[in-house]
Parts: C-alpha cells; sequence; structure tokens
C-alpha cells in the first residue's frame, strides 16, 4: 500500500511543480527587484547550437515560474532555521558583485540591524592600475585644466570597529591610490568629511550615498577646488518615497521583516535653472543625442535611479543661472549621480561621462566643452575591478 | 541540464516519465531515454554531442568486431585500439592544455597553450566505454548488437555527467527486458527525492558558508580556514551523494538498477575504508581494471598503489594539485597498510584521525594553484593569520544548525530513523509523505531565484 501511496504523492508533487511553472508569473516578485523577467529566447539552430537558447530558457523558467515571490519567501525562512544571529556579531554572507562591466568578483555582505554594507577586500594590483589610470588621464590634459580624484568610502567603514575591522581599510587603500596621484592631480578628502558627518547618508539597502551624504562629498571637493559649496538649507527637503536597494535583493533571503530606504532629495532644479542633454558615442564616430526634457531627477524611478534615471555615457548639463560659471568634466561611476546634483550649482556646465558605456574621446570632449576642470568620482570599490580600471586607462588614449 | 534546476524539475522529469510510461515497448522506452538523455547532454552545451554519439558509435562497431575474434589475438588488438582512441580521446580534450603548460613551466618554453573546452561528463562516458570493451574482451559480456541499446546505455541521463559509472553486465539484461514494479518506481522516487534535499539543502548552503569562509572576499583567519575546509568537505560529499542518489532513484523509475557510490564514507575508521565508501564505482573501475592487472595485492602492492592513486588524481583533474592529491592518498594507503593496519580498530579516535586526513585531502583537492596551497596550508595552523574574526563567528552561528544537520547526515542515523517511523504503519506513511513533501517543496522554494549551481563532479 505504501509504495502507491509513495508513487502518488511524487506524482502529485512532479504534476504540482509543473503546474506552478506553467501557472501565471509572478511578475510582482520581479518588479520588486527593479529588473524586468526574463523573455523566452528565440528558437532557432544559431541559439540552440550556441548554447544561448538552453541558457535563456533556464533564466525564463527561473523569472516565470507561479508563486515566485512566495517561493522565495519560503527560501528565506528554510535559511533562517540555519543557525542563529547574534546581535552583537551582525551576519556576513557571500555574495558577488559586478559594476556593469562585465566582471564579477566574489564579495561579502555584513548585515547588522536592519542595514546591509558591502565588505571592502582590496585589490592591490587593480588599485594600482586605477592609480595608474588617472595620472595617464592626467597627462592628457591640456595646461590649465586641474584634475581631481574623489574616491568615496561606503558605510561600513563608518561602523563600529567590530563591524568594520572585519574588511579591509578603505582608508589605506584610498591613501594608498592618493599618494601614487603625483602632483597634476589633487585628491579630494571625502573621508573626513563623511567621519565628522551624521544623519541619513547611506542607504540601508543600498550601496550607494543619500543625496545627504553627497552633500558631504560636494563640500569637501568645492574645499580642494578653492569654491565655496552653497547651502544645503537653500533648497527643500523632500521624500519621494520608501523603496529597497540592490543590496536588499542579494541578502533578501537573510532577513526577516527588513526597513525600507527613503528616497530624500533637494530639489536643486526648483531653484535652478537647468538644461540637460544626454549624449551616446559610437565607435564609428556617429553620436545620438536624447533625454530631451530630462531633469536631474526622474520621477519614473522609484530608488537610486532617480538621480538622472541612472548611468549615462554622457550627460551634460547647463547651469542657465551662472552663464559665465566654469565647466567640469566628471568621469565617473554611479556615486557621482547624487553628487553632480549638488556640483550644479557651483559651475556654468558639469559633463557627466560613464567609462562604462562612454565610447567616444575624453581628449574631444574636453576641447569641445572648453573644460576647465576634471574630475573622477568612483566609489572605493571601483579600485576592485581591473576591467573598469582598464576602461580608465583607455580614455586616456 | 542539471537535476537540480527548475527547467528539470518542472518540465523535463515528468515529461521524460510521462511519455516513458505511455508504452511498455522496450525499444519504445529505450528510444525515449536516448532522446531525452540526449536533449539533456545537449542542453547548454550542444557542441560535443556529436562526439559523444561518435565516440559511442566507434566503440559500437569495435565491440562487435572484438566479439567475433573473441579469444584470438585480433581481439587484443582490437581492444588495445579502442582504449588507445578512447584514452586519446580523455588526453585531448582534458590534459592537453595542462600538458603543454606543464611543458612550458618544466622547460621554459612558450608553446601556445590550446583552449580546449571540456565536454560534459567526458571523464565518465569514456571510463565507462573502456570497461564496457575490456568487459567484452573478457568475455563478461556479448558486444550489444543494437545501437539503440548501446547508446542508451552509454548516454543514459541519469549518470551521463556525474556518474555512477555503470559497468555494462550490470544493465545489459534490462536494456532488453525490464519492468518497473510498483515498489521499484516508489522506492526511486523516495531516493530521487532525499537526494535531491541532500544537493540543494545541505551540499548548496554549505558550499555558500564554504565560498565566503574561503574566497578571496574574507580575510584569512585559522578558524575560517578550518570551518570553510569543514563546510567545503560537507559540500562535496552531498553533491556528489545526493547527484548519486538522484541518479540510481531516476534508474529505478526507469527500471534501471544503477550501482551504488557512497556508503557513509566520513564514518570511516581508515584510509582504506574512506576508499571503499567514497564513489564507490570509480574504485571498484581502477582496481578491477588497473589495481589487479598489474599485479593487486600478490606482485609489486606499493607500486600498484601509487600507479593508481595517479591515475586517480589526474582523472579528477587537469592540474597538478590533483596529481598531488592522488599521490597523498597513495602514500598514505602505503603507510596505513605497511604500519597502522590496527589503527582502525581503535573507534572514535581512528574516526577523528581519518577526517582529519581526509579534510587535508579535500584541501589539497580545493586549491588549483599550489602557491595559495601552500598559502593556506599557513593559515591552517596559524600562520600569518588571527585565529579568528567576526566572519568566522558570524557564519559559525548563522549556520550552526546547517553544520550540525550535515555532521548528523554523514552517519547512518537519519535513515536508520527514517526507515523505522516508515515502518509504522498508519504514522509511517503520513510522516513519511510529510518528510518528502516538506523536502520536494522546501528544494523547489531554494532553487526559485537562485543562480544555478551545478554539480562539482561535472566537471571532472
Amino acid at each position: 500500500m505504501r509504495k502507491y501511496i509513495v508513487t502518488v504523492l511524487f506524482v502529485l508533487l512532479l504534476a504540482g511543480a509543473a503546474a506552478v511553472c506553467f501557472g501565471p508569473a509572478d511578475t510582482e516578485s520581479i518588479t520588486a527587484e527593479n529588473r524586468e523577467a526574463a523573455a523566452m529566447p528565440e528558437l532557432s539552430l544559431d541559439t540552440v547550437v550556441s548554447g544561448e537558447f538552453a541558457g535563456g530558457f533556464d533564466s525564463y523558467v527561473n523569472d516565470n515560474i507561479g508563486l515566485r515571490g512566495r517561493l522565495m519567501e519560503l527560501s528565506g525562512a528554510v535559511k533562517s532555521c540555519f543557525g542563529f544571529t547574534p546581535r552583537l556579531v551582525g551576519k556576513v554572507i557571500s555574495t558577488t558583485s559586478d559594476i556593469g562591466t562585465g566582471e564579477t568578483l566574489d564579495s561579502s555582505l555584513m548585515l547588522i540591524d536592519s542595514k546591509i554594507m558591502e565588505m571592502f577586500s582590496d585589490k592591490p594590483e587593480a588599485e594600482n592600475s586605477y592609480a595608474e589610470a588617472l595620472v595617464n588621464i592626467a597627462e592628457t590634459l591640456p595646461d590649465g585644466v586641474e584634475m581631481y580624484s574623489m574616491l568615496v568610502p561606503t558605510q561600513l567603514e563608518f561602523e563600529d570597529p567590530l563591524y568594520s575591522n572585519a574588511q579591509d581599510s578603505q582608508k589605506s587603500c584610498i591613501d594608498a591610490i592618493n599618494e601614487r596621484l603625483g602632483s597634476k592631480i589633487t585628491p579630494v578628502d571625502v573621508y573626513s568629511a563623511l567621519a565628522e558627518a551624521d544623519g541619513y547618508l547611506y542607504f540601508k539597502t543600498d550601496h550607494h550615498w543619500t543625496m545627504d551624504g553627497a552633500y558631504c562629498g560636494y563640500e569637501a571637493f568645492m574645499n580642494s577646488a578653492g569654491g565655496e559649496a552653497v547651502s544645503k538649507d537653500g533648497f527643500e527637503r523632500k521624500e519621494k518615497n520608501d523603496f529597497y536597494g540592490t543590496l536588499y535583493l542579494k541578502a533578501r533571503s537573510q532577513l526577516n521583516d527588513p526597513e525600507p530606504d527613503t528616497l530624500v532629495y533637494y530639489d536643486v532644479e526648483e531653484k535652478t535653472d537647468l538644461e540637460i542633454v544626454m549624449r551616446a558615442e559610437y565607435e564609428d564616430g556617429s553620436a545620438l543625442e536624447y533625454g530631451e526634457g530630462s531633469g536631474v531627477f526622474n520621477d519614473e524611478k522609484d530608488d537610486y535611479l532617480f538621480f538622472f534615471g541612472g548611468d549615462q555615457p554622457l550627460i551634460e548639463i547647463t547651469n542657465n543661472d551662472i552663464p559665465d560659471g566654469k565647466t567640469i568634466i566628471v568621469i565617473k561611476d554611479s556615486y557621482a549621480n547624487a553628487l553632480v546634483p549638488w556640483l550644479v550649482n557651483s559651475y556654468g556646465r558639469v559633463v557627466m561621462i560613464d567609462p562604462r558605456s562612454f565610447e567616444g574621446s575624453l581628449k574631444e570632449e574636453i576641447e569641445r566643452y572648453e573644460a576647465d576642470e576634471v574630475a573622477v568620482v568612483n566609489y572605493v570599490f571601483t579600485t576592485t575591478f581591473t576591467d573598469y580600471c582598464a576602461l580608465l586607462n583607455g580614455l586616456a588614449e | 541540464m542539471v537535476f537540480s534546476s527548475l527547467t528539470f524539475l518542472c518540465i523535463f522529469l515528468p515529461a521524460v516519465l510521462l511519455l516513458y510510461n505511455v508504452s511498455r515497448s522496450v525499444t519504445y522506452r529505450n528510444a525515449v531515454i536516448t532522446v531525452s538523455s540526449l536533449v539533456f547532454y545537449a542542453w547548454g552545451d550542444p557542441a560535443f554531442l556529436l562526439l559523444l554519439i561518435a565516440a559511442s558509435f566507434v566503440n559500437y562497431i569495435l565491440a562487435i568486431i572484438m566479439d567475433r575474434y573473441y579469444g584470438l589475438w585480433q581481439s587484443k588488438m582490437i581492444l588495445a585500439a579502442a582504449v588507445v582512441l578512447d584514452a586519446a580521446l580523455l588526453g585531448v580534450f582534458k590534459y592537453t592544455a595542462f600538458f603543454v603548460g606543464s611543458i612550458n613551466s618544466a622547460l621554459g618554453l612558450s608553446l601556445s597553450v590550446p583552449g580546449i573546452a571540456l565536454p560534459l561528463g567526458i571523464s565518465f562516458y569514456t571510463f565507462q566505454i573502456i570497461s564496457y570493451m575490456a568487459d567484452v574482451y573478457r568475455g563478461e559480456a556479448r558486444a550489444q548488437r543494437s545501437y539503440l541499446k548501446f547508446l542508451t546505455f552509454i548516454s543514459m541521463f541519469p549518470k551521463i555527467t556525474s556518474g555512477p559509472i555503470a559497468r555494462y553486465p550490470q544493465l545489459e539484461r534490462s536494456l532488453s527486458k525490464r519492468q518497473v514494479r510498483p515498489q521499484d518506481f516508489a522506492d526511486g522516487a523516495r531516493r530521487f527525492i532525499l537526494g535531491l534535499g541532500k544537493k540543494v539543502v545541505l551540499a548548496d548552503c554549505s558550499g555558500e558558508s564554504a565560498s565566503l569562509l574561503l574566497g578571496a572576499a574574507s580575510h584569512a583567519t585559522a578558524g575560517s580556514a578550518w570551518l570553510g575546509m569543514i563546510f567545503y568537505t560537507f559540500q562535496l560529499y552531498f553533491d556528489f551523494s545526493g547527484y548519486s542518489d538522484m541518479a540510481v532513484g531516476i534508474g529505478k523509475m526507469l527500471g534501471f538498477s544503477l550501482p551504488e557510490n557512497f556508503d557513509h564514507p566520513y564514518i570511516a575508521r581508515s584510509i582504506t575504508d574512506f576508499w571503499r565508501r567514497w564513489h564507490i564505482s570509480l574504485s571498484r573501475f581502477f582496481r578491477d581494471y588497473v589495481y589487479i592487472p598489474l599485479g593487486g595485492n600478490r606482485r609489486l602492492q606499493m607500486r600498484n598503489i601509487l600507479v593508481v592513486w595517479l591515475l586517480t588524481g589526474l582523472w579528477h583533474g587537469a592540474s597538478w594539485n590533483f596529481v598531488l592529491w592522488g599521490l597523498y592518498y597513495g602514500v598514505l594507503l602505503m603507510i596505513e597498510k605497511t604500519f597502522f593496519k590496527w589503527w582502525s580498530k581503535i573507534p572514535v579516535l581512528s574516526n577523528i584521525t581519518t577526517m582529519f586526513a581526509v579534510v587535508i585531502g579535500w584541501t589539497i583537492f580545493y586549491f588549483t594553484d599550489l602557491s595559495q596551497l601552500g598559502t593556506f596550508f599557513g593559515y591552517l595552523f596559524g600562520q600569518g593569520c588571527p585565529l579568528f574574526d567576526l566572519t568566522t563567528v558570524s557564519t559559525l552561528c548563522s549556520n550552526a544548525w546547517l553544520l550540525a544537520a550535515c555532521i548528523l547526515a554523514s552517519t547512518p542515523l537519519p535513515k536508520m530513523v527514517f526507515e523505522y517511523v516508515s515502518s509504522l504503519k498508519y504514522a509511517g506513511a503520513v510522516i513519511e509523505c510529510t518528510v518528502l513533501a516538506a523536502v520536494f517543496v522546501g528544494c523547489i522554494a531554494l532553487l526559485t531565484g537562485a543562480t544555478s549551481t551545478p554539480f562539482l563532479y561535472v566537471q571532472f
């Protein structure tokens, strides 16, 4: 009798699995991850032979399985049974990180209370390449163009030493890179500014800083560049919505009832006449201008992508209120997206260039905009990605 | 395709079982197994499907010719040709880059290292083909005349990518005549689900902790080094034995009796005992086709042990650490057989020393870079690193029950308890069904949203 019961159970389980798989997709769980569900791949001889179809099909099944959100909650519940998390110790989990350059690194996250923080692991060789790339860029600049380097530390660096000591020192990495920059590049000490500041400087569930954290960076930058930062009080502080950031997606199965972040911003557009152009240049020399009518803030986005709608190859922001202001080119990763809304208050024009997608020539952009200054703004983890360093170096060619 | 994927569990397996049970004709069923096995094999890596079909076809023909000359000198020549051909196939795809790289390092040359991709499961199916040829040569089986049946034997999806290495005589009869009794199907289903649980819950989750502690992202500490290797030790066992359980389970549901591959190796009391319990089908292959023909225990035993373990190491991977790992076991076995045969009679202590040797063995196995291996051994014994850090403590706490479950599941105790509870008339049925359903649903949940975690032994 038992053999029939087990057989029926197994058949029901397989049938149930198939039914869930072919049932209506749980699109909400994908939307919560701020991405689109994988589409059914094209079935052709080429895609089958290359293995592209199989890979795409597996992703499609993974993303479109019914009850996906419920199953992931169950997965979290199962994993939470594996042990306990002492209050004072926090939890370290393994993950992978990438910054959109193709390279993926093993990394760790630290979960303390409701904060999820990346743990820094320095890569001296990549850091050397980073410093070399900046020096090479400085060598290509026309006389009179000042160059600055800002490396932004992350939240864990300023936590209790019990936690911050579990990672490699970000300060040591920043200092080591700054020492190699030579006389043509001025390092910006954003580290001290953030260490001294209080408040909601970093998101709890995202690896980025908030606009308040970015203001520390702005002040530090203006100190180094010899200008004066505009006061934060002159702008209305607004709260757009609550959201869960990118780190939440990696750690969600390990969290019980995490607190969301709040997207806080200072409405710089309200008081300043800004004009924005986005541009993509291609290797064949052609260019495409887009983003007409877009602003510093993208209301359609509910997370860090709110700032400029995310990373673009090139964004030119003209401050019509400072017609004779200086022009600065900011070579950057996504950390600059929250910084530049402050920077535009002190410059006539800010041009953001993202080495990950920019295919044009930095030299030509410097000439085109008659740039007065160049700043390289990245968060410190960027220095551990060798291919990002190679892309930076490519800008010097 | 891997067993622990939603595509396999939700689509492939239900479809195969459904199609398989449409007819009782063995030819139809063999055709279903072969076609589905080729799809399974080609999924994600179709380029080497032709290689599998060609290798099996050539050996199929050679075996028929060899069978015709059974007992004559020609059959020996054909066997030699087939073995050379199959070994060359493995050599070209698996070892070319390793040998060229080693020659470059040793002689300071700069020969270009060919970038040859490793065909999925090649180590398993070439060994299976070699064992088939040897068995036909020895007269332990007649050559299979039906290519469909032969291809079914070679490509059978439960075992094509990660074994067990099945001997042809064990399955010969089933290829022509088999029936799936309800008891077989139920046993297979039970075995499959528990194997899936081993892989998805115990192996993959232990693997996450191992990667965290042994990965470059963590600070080196002696505690993390040991804890990481212990998690890796469990990951390897539950990954491979879970796969083997699933393979045996699917085999039963299809009417085949695949050989057992594991027998609680982590309760072994000696290295000899450990290798009787770990990857049994590979050990038997080397025993029957290498060790005994070389003279076994009767002639030059130490040399035979070294040869077998050198080959075992190389079989696991084209890298010097695998050679070192094989020699490590060869030397340990020689020492054990010469001086410490009595040691295994001491309970607990012999278990501890055996596991210590096994963990050290897996450390050699883990690091393909020998300089990293050297540095890591330093960490294991506290050289140049602190005793522990927050990552060590956090990982230990947040995986404490998982670790306890792994230790317990490495012993026969859970199986005994499960069998006892299942034997209870009414409560047993409820408990058994609840456990099986919970494991299956839990695995589906853990696989949802997770990145693919292929079986570790697929790479061999």
